[in-house]
């Protein structure tokens, strides 16, 4: 399984107020309210729930086939630790792992180990890399499928993959 | 209400959050939120919090999931309107 997002924090910060009166609670259940609320940083853990809860819904949409659907507060976290976290939905729970850094929170799902994701600040930048991880010598292309879910094409290989951009950040999971 | 004027209402609440000029120049009930305007996900609860505070009126979530394209949103809220 596959899915992943990511946060610009700077960019999270001017363009959404967490603190807004009734904000949490259209997407946090009490319990991740008071995991945000008791965080000595409120904003990241907010972020890391959120990003946890988009990696899923992307992850249970491509397993499930659902039609697109705006509802966070379906999917249900829980933290491990520092890193790693679970994500329930409707019966189902995937594991999601977490990159913090100063300026972007990313959570991708960890459903397999042999799964990678590569951060870059362009999506050009982010086809290079991949073409050099392929160790290919053309570049890879993006593609959407008619359902909507992307892919890459490098040389003859189609390769499932997920991809998220806020902000500055690009980041792709294959 | 009319669905056009509550599309009409709708269209100035969510125009804040829209990061596609002219897809939101050309506007029809048929939009969607995040392919069509490119309003980012978070914001997407600002809209539905902006709707509630516009309308007068309180958005479940299962109504909420629905709240992705133009249309989808002005029968929630008409929906809710009439029951008020």
């Amino acid at each position: 399984m596959i899915g992943n997002d990511i946060v610009d924090l700077k960019k999270a910060k001017t363009d959404s107020n967490i603190f807004r009166p009734r904000y949490m609670e259209k997407v946090l259940s009490q319990n991740e309210q008071n995991l945000v609320l008791s965080s000595p940083n409120p904003e990241q853990r907010f972020w890391r729930l959120w990003t946890m809860k988009e990696s899923a819904y992307k992850a249970f949409q491509r397993e499930l086939n659902f039609k697109s659907i705006f509802n966070p507060f379906a999917f249900y976290c829980e933290l491990i630790d520092l890193e790693n976290g679970l994500v329930h939905f409707e019966g189902n729970s995937v594991k999601t792992t977490t990159f913090n850094s100063e300026n972007y929170i990313y959570s991708s799902v960890s459903y397999s180990t042999f799964t990678r994701s590569l951060i870059a600040n362009s999506m050009e930048e982010l086809l290079q890399n991949l073409r050099m991880e392929f160790g290919e010598s053309s570049q890879p292309e993006l593609l959407k499928l008619k359902n909507g879910l992307p892919f890459i094409k490098i040389v003859s290989k189609i390769i499932p993959v997920s991809t998220t951009h806020h902000g500055l950040y690009f980041a792709i999971q294959f | 209400m009319t669905a056009e004027a509550i599309q009409d209402k709708l269209k100035v609440i969510v125009q804040p959050y829209v990061n596609h000029q002219e897809n939101f120049d050309n506007l029809t009930s048929k939009s969607d939120f995040i392919n069509d305007l490119q309003i980012n996900s978070a914001n997407l609860v600002d809209v539905v919090l902006d709707v509630e505070d516009e309308f007068d009126i309180r958005i479940e979530n299962d109504d909420m999931e629905k709240m992705i394209s133009v249309e989808a949103t002005v029968n929630v809220i008409q929906k809710k309107l009439k029951s008020k």
